[in-house]
């Protein structure tokens, strides 16, 4: 793999840095975005039942 | 000097613990011995070969050594309460520190450096290497002490993992690791190794100063109760 | 009181920081997008490439940024951490502690741009450069404080003691960086730098500078995102939490 990378030129270097860092910044990014967006709607989904439990 | 007979006391306990374990004493140099061995081995024996790396080995080697100490520095202190009363007591508890590393560097950094000329003989360290490495060693395992407790502080309470320790310790050994083989390199290469000698003091200096604070704020933290 | 204390007074409030970090997140995601995507278009694309040899000096745009970001977010790091353990103000602890992954990216993406720089420049993926070294340090210093909080079972104690490992970190890393520095020119002579700029055109400066401010929109957008979702799985019992969701306002 790593020889097809080298034969490919320069650009090739530098197409993979930005593909990579772009892998690493959503690696980054997403799990703790994705977290969140669970947790708020499962509270929110929690909260809701309570709301009508209390006014049934 | 009675108000320093709590931290004297300390001292006098730790060496006297572990002298009382005579086994566990040589433990550091049987580490020490083993791990050269392998390398002994694994680079084929010739003193051609070992001669170029015998002090970055006993480097290396030293530093672990040091490192694979650490859980036991405040661990069994935890585990039978002495701690907390140190932490209630009135004794400043970074006097405490400096007692604790005191204790640690006699056993871990002036007993290896001491070993040092049977490891340079296994090795076949060249002969004109060996004072300025005594001295480096010396000088730095004393700073390396210091950031073994701190280490050792903040994961007092804490599982044990070698890993973590070593993550914590391993980027903070590399200026003493730097300055001290800088040192000797500079011997091999027949010129003065002051100025590394001098910037291997100047780190173990500022370590003497920061480490015990620092380690005790750890200890502090490390006891507070969950809310 | 002097309006700016007030509100960073306020911001200590959880949810007071909660609305606050929804309402400015899109204020720093989107420019941070739109400043990366002009900077790495003229950065990859517009600037000449004659200048030096073949066009993989263009990876200086996501490298020297990132290097950049990566020890500046260590110092912020830092700093949030001493104010965690003198004022024990819990939104610093949880800022402190969302830091180190955006810190620890930096760096790793400093890491493999700079070894994918080397390899078209000098022949070779790693070299025992100053840079490159120090950066490796940098990640392990990181690795040390996500590590070291994520061993407490408790969230703030681990965070405490992660500060201090933090601080004693930051007092470190210019010793680090120094020794580094030192041990590199005894060992690989002073005319290799690897990445040194010899002389900086105007034209190559502007994307340069453009990543720069980008970098820093978002790590405040990840630093935001992180803290709110700490803040919010920590106060997750709170009236306050359930009343936001309820109204839909979260």
């Amino acid at each position: 793999m790593l020889a097809w990378l080298e034969s490919q030129g320069h650009w090739g270097f530098i197409y993979s840095s930005f593909a990579i860092s772009a892998a690493l910044l959503l690696a980054d990014l997403l799990p703790p975005w994705l977290r969140q967006r669970k947790l708020r709607q499962e509270l929110r989904a929690r909260a809701r039942r309570e709301q009508q439990r209390g006014e049934s | 000097m009675n108000h320093l007979r709590p931290y004297t006391a300390l001292l006098a306990r730790d060496l006297r613990l572990a002298f009382r374990r005579r086994a566990d004493l040589l433990m550091p140099l049987g580490f020490a011995v083993l791990v050269v061995l392998l390398f002994g081995i694994a680079l084929g024996g010739t003193p051609e070969r070992l001669a170029p790396v015998a002090a970055p080995v006993i480097w290396v080697t030293v530093l672990l050594a040091g490192f694979l100490s650490l859980d036991g520095l405040f661990r069994p202190d935890v585990e039978d309460g002495t701690l907390d009363q140190w932490l209630a007591g009135s004794s400043s508890i970074v006097g405490l520190m400096y007692g604790k590393a005191l204790a640690h560097w006699f056993l871990y950094g002036v007993g290896m450096t001491l070993s040092t000329p049977l490891l340079a003989m296994l090795l076949n360290l060249p002969v004109d290497l060996l004072p300025v490495m005594l001295m480096a060693l010396g000088i730095g395992t004393l700073g390396a002490t210091q950031i073994g407790l701190i280490a050792a502080a903040l994961t007092a309470r804490l599982r044990r993992s070698g890993i973590l320790l070593a993550l914590i310790v391993m980027p903070l050994y590399l200026p003493l690791l730097i300055f001290g083989s800088g040192a000797v390199d500079a011997v091999r290469l027949g010129e003065s190794p002051r100025a590394a000698l001098l910037l291997l003091a100047a780190q173990t200096v500022l370590l003497l100063t920061l480490a015990p604070p620092a380690a005790a704020a750890a200890l502090r933290i490390g006891s507070e109760n969950p809310p | 009181m002097n309006p700016v204390f007030r509100w960073f007074h306020q911001l200590g409030s959880p949810p007071y920081f909660y609305r606050f970090a929804t309402r400015a997140l899109p204020w720093f995601g989107i420019p941070a997008l739109l400043l990366a995507a002009v900077g790495l278009y003229l950065g990859l694309l517009k600037v000449p490439a004659d200048y030096l040899q073949g066009d993989s000096f263009r990876i200086m745009y996501i490298h020297v940024p990132s290097a950049w970001m990566s020890m500046f977010i260590y110092v912020l790091m830092a700093v949030y951490g001493a104010i965690a353990l003198i004022w024990r103000i819990k939104i610093t602890e949880i800022l402190f502690l969302a830091c180190a992954p955006i810190g620890a990216m930096f760096t790793a993406i400093t890491l493999i741009t700079g070894m994918l720089w080397g390899k078209p420049t000098w022949g070779a993926y790693w070299v025992w450069d100053a840079r490159l070294t120090s950066e490796l340090v940098l990640l392990f210093l990181y690795f040390g404080v996500m590590a070291l909080a994520s061993a407490y079972d408790d969230l703030r104690q681990g965070a405490r003691a992660a500060a201090v490992l933090a601080l004693v970190g930051v007092v470190n890393i210019p010793i680090i960086h120094f020794s580094v520095q030192w041990w590199n020119t005894l060992h690989q002579g002073e005319t290799v730098r690897i990445f040194g700029k010899s002389s900086i055109d105007g034209s190559m400066l502007w994307p340069l500078l453009i990543m720069a401010l980008a970098t820093k929109l978002y790590f405040i957008f990840a630093l935001l995102l992180r803290a709110r979702g700490s803040l919010l799985e920590q106060e997750r019992g709170k009236q306050w939490v359930r009343d936001m969701l309820v109204r839909g306002r979260a």
